[in-house]
């Protein structure tokens, strides 16, 4: 009796334990359930009973699979994958300064080594032209000497801060380009 | 590794590359690091009293030409945190030899 709507007939599947498994209906005539069940017993092997899933529901459940797969490749990337290394955009990136673990320590020394990054910054050449600019302009605004110190305290006061902050954001960026990736962890941003 | 200007090591934000080439994104990070860094909070606070004394001193002429400085210095420093942010953590990747989260520091 053959039933051949019923049965598959595709030659071969692959199990999601990694088994390789061979349609019987392709070594026999009989495709009724019961005497392909006969022959996958008597060949002594691992025999797989199932059942396809049906039209409908096939696509919501390789939807999911997709879904599933698509995390554990997450996972799974930053084992196997080397990590990308970013290239700067900057035009100087080249002539920018290297740093090492002693520098990044001292604070004079990775003071040093950050004021040659933002001398190289192009863009931030650009915008200290304009700012000086706009200086002078506010300095042509005053005519009380108080009040122009008072401007020169805070521009000051403004570039101590610059130092301080750029010193500390190389700091913790260069840690955290020492620090190897963690698969299982926040992946970006997140932590703040 | 001396974690920077006293922030606690728990807070600090986290890099990745895919973060550190996209500007855009690294710029929130890196506003997220400015603001949990407690000598940067000092210096916010110093300027933000000399900011209040010179706007008590200046009409608001003077006062125009001050908010457009301090837009240029702001948008400044908000570049050139992103820039030393992509060179430090390049440098950190040439570099390598850290040990896990927090060690490093």
């Amino acid at each position: 009796m053959r039933y051949p709507a019923n049965v598959s007939l595709a030659p071969m599947a692959l199990a999601s334990d990694g088994s390789v498994l061979l349609n019987i209906a392709e070594f026999q005539d009989d495709l009724s359930i019961v005497g392909l069940a006969r022959t996958a017993d008597a060949s002594g092997l691992t025999v797989f009973v199932g059942v396809a899933v049906p039209p409908g529901l096939r696509a919501r459940l390789l939807g999911d699979i997709g879904d599933a797969a698509s995390d554990i490749a997450g996972r799974l990337g930053e084992h196997v994958v080397r990590r990308p290394r970013p290239s700067l955009p900057a035009d100087d990136a080249a002539e920018l300064p290297q740093l090492d673990e002693w520098v990044a320590e001292v604070d004079e020394e990775l003071a040093d080594v950050v004021d040659a990054v933002v001398r190289l910054d192009a863009r931030a050449r650009q915008r200290q032209a304009s700012i000086e600019q706009t200086l002078e302009v506010a300095r042509g605004c005053l005519d009380d000497g108080g009040v122009v110190s008072l401007l020169e305290e805070a521009r000051g006061k403004i570039a101590e801060r610059e130092a301080d902050l750029l010193c500390a954001v190389a700091r913790w960026a260069f840690a955290e380009g020492r620090r190897p990736p963690c698969p299982t962890g926040p992946t970006a941003e997140g932590s703040s | 590794m001396r974690r920077p200007n006293g922030v606690p090591t728990a807070a600090l934000p986290q890099l990745n590359p895919a973060t550190v080439v996209d500007v855009v994104r690294l710029a929130v990070v890196v506003e997220a690091f400015t603001a949990a860094d407690a000598a940067d909070s000092a210096h916010r606070e110093t300027i933000a009293a000399l900011r209040a004394e010179l706007r008590a001193l200046v009409g608001d002429d003077a006062w125009a030409t001050f908010l457009k400085l301090d837009a240029a210095v702001g948008a400044r420093l908000a570049d050139l945190g992103v820039a030393t942010t992509q060179w430090g953590f390049l440098e950190g990747l040439r570099y390598g030899g850290g040990g896990p989260r927090g060690d490093a520091r």
